[in-house]
């Protein structure tokens, strides 16, 4: 943990935001960071700041027949801990993506890990129909031929209008 | 001893006017993710507090997102889950524990700031680890000393967990976890029932605070988490903490009501779910009185068989070791009765003892393989098997025990 959740108010923060991850080798790892989740989500509503997690099924023991599942744990995980809203990766189609949105009843929004820049309109198109609440874009509007247009572009499907 | 503040909010949870509880627990999704019964836990939790439990326990992010369940005057108590553990997460999860790892995730000051009534806190006996058990146990003298501070009831689910746990140890190691934790600290356990009536009520006599009984995953039907609810408050329990049966029973709501019938109105289980009845009496040992003198079986041959016979006995004796013998006398478990595949084999409406309607029977031999206590035998000759019938209401066996090692006792619920 690199800042405290009352740095974060003297930075004029809206949210915290931290990781979680699943599919750690150690287990020990995977405690460590839940209790450090944790304790953001205590001290965040002490001060009542929002804490945004990410959660990301990760590493060697992650496998194309178990990463839904592992997903599903992690956010429901975050949700318990007491994430405010809960961010995971687009799983590559809407079905699967709204069991998560289903399974954590908090307002969940779409990462671009891993989504090529020419697939991700159609990929926030299709996380929003699975009742994701938004997005959080990285390399897919930053490392895009024209940022500006491309972030215009997902504005304008998550708030439907302008 | 007690706070002030600690006996007003365990009033809220335990019921002062008959010291019963009957206690949901609804906090999976953070040790399992979202298992059936609890993906829409606010549709569930609904379903639930309709039932009027004394208390539902959630993970801290829960009870504050569902906080508005608990806003009447007359809901239920809110319990917040102050640990997390990996530990539930076996060979056949989706991602298996590999080792059993135990954080805090909320203190009490938290758990009091979200309106809660206790905290709820893991305790592990039978880790390999022991600097794990250590831990696990520093963790817990650290929430005892906060909760007394803050005078809030701390409930300790003390479980054999680890490798160390077999089947032989799994009796002692509960009573230890649950003396170790009402030592630290604990006013309520929350705890699995040993398997037998004597060593729990052993249990919860050396603990000394009220014991609440974890359903288990093994009733799988209504009526047998009755039955478990029933056999626990006889052993001296104070209520029950359901979880799984409950968020995914059919009508969660009539669930809480059926065991809140039993748990608070002192119903019996047949009287609230229906189906068989047992009783009025059954077959309570006392082990440690036994002097293998095997009178038991000599009297139950003969005023069954008309002379003595040991092996046509509807009981047995066991040798342990050269002075420890356990009698097995018919628990009236029902499982001869189930597995009668014609129907030969019923509950006798009016005694409750097990009967046997010969006109029925094949001889199949179902009843014979499936008595957990081998004490359903067969009679070659007549093709047909000899099972306890408690001598219709008064056991010879138990009459004729002279170290009292074997007695009659009312079946129906009372303490003993």
């Amino acid at each position: 943990m690199n800042l405290e959740p009352k740095d974060a108010v003297a930075l004029g923060a809206s949210a915290l935001v931290a990781f979680l991850f699943v599919g750690y080798d150690d287990d020990e790892d995977e405690a460590r960071n839940l209790e450090t989740v944790s304790m953001l989500a205590r001290e965040s509503e002490r001060f009542g700041l929002p804490l945004l997690v990410e959660c990301v099924p990760i590493g060697n023991r992650i496998t194309k027949a178990n990463y839904l599942d592992c997903a599903k744990l992690a956010t429901r995980m975050a949700v318990e801990a007491g994430a405010d809203i809960v961010a995971t990766p687009y799983t590559g189609n809407a079905a699967s993506f709204k069991e998560i949105v289903d399974a954590s009843k908090t307002p969940l929004l779409m990462l671009d890990r891993r989504i090529d820049a020419g697939r991700l309109l159609e990929a926030v198109e299709e996380s929003l129909k699975a009742g994701a609440a938004g997005v959080v874009v990285g390399r897919g509007v930053h490392r895009a031929q024209d940022p500006l247009a491309q972030l215009a572009a997902i504005y304008k499907l998550v708030h439907r209008s302008r | 001893m007690s706070s002030p503040g600690k006996t007003l909010r365990l009033s809220k949870i335990i019921d002062p006017d008959d010291e019963r509880a009957v206690v949901v627990a609804a906090d999976h999704g953070f040790m399992l993710g979202p298992i059936r019964g609890v993906v829409d836990l606010e549709k569930t939790l609904r379903r639930v507090v309709d039932g009027r439990p004394d208390a539902v326990l959630l993970s801290p992010g829960q009870a504050a997102q569902l906080n508005h369940l608990f806003r009447r005057k007359d809901s239920p108590a809110l319990l917040v889950r102050a640990d997390w553990t990996n530990a539930f997460r076996d060979k056949t999860y989706t991602l298996p524990a590999r080792k059993i790892k135990r954080v805090a995730v909320a203190n009490a000051r938290d758990a009091i700031a979200m309106g809660a009534s206790g905290i709820v806190t893991y305790f592990f006996l039978g880790q390999s680890d022991e600097e794990a058990e250590a831990r696990d146990f520093e963790l817990m003298s650290f929430f005892a000393r906060e909760c007394r501070e803050l005078g809030l009831p701390l409930i300790v689910e003390a479980l054999p967990m680890g490798e160390r746990v077999t089947g032989a140890n799994f009796a002692d190691l509960d009573a230890a976890g649950m003396r170790i934790a009402a030592e630290t600290g604990a006013d309520v356990l929350k705890v699995l029932y040993t398997g037998d009536i004597d060593s729990f009520e052993r249990a919860v006599r050396a603990a000394g605070i009220p014991v609440l009984v974890l359903g288990g995953a093994k009733a799988k039907t209504l009526r047998d988490s009755l039955e478990v609810a029933e056999e626990a408050l006889d052993a001296g329990a104070v209520g029950v903490v359901y979880g799984r049966q409950v968020v995914q029973a059919e009508d969660p709501g009539e669930f809480v009501r059926a065991v809140r019938a039993v748990v608070h109105e002192g119903k019996s289980a047949a009287q609230v779910a229906g189906g068989i009845a047992k009783g009025p009496v059954r077959l309570r040992v006392f082990a440690g009185n036994c002097t293998n003198c095997r009178l038991c079986e000599a009297i139950c041959t003969f005023s069954h068989d008309g002379f003595f016979s040991p092996s046509r006995a509807r009981l047995r004796v066991d040798v342990v070791s050269v002075d420890r013998f356990i009698p097995y006398p018919c628990t009236l478990c029902g499982h001869c009765v189930k597995s009668c595949p014609v129907g030969a084999l019923i509950f006798n409406p009016d005694l409750g003892y097990v009967e046997l309607i010969e006109e029925k029977c094949n001889g199949c031999k179902e009843c014979v393989s499936a008595c957990p206590f081998r004490i359903v035998g067969f009679d070659e000759e007549k093709g047909k098997p000899f099972i306890c019938d408690m001598c219709r209401g008064s056991p010879k066996c138990a009459e004729w025990c002279q170290p009292d090692a074997l007695k009659a006792v009312p079946y129906i619920r009372g303490r003993a």
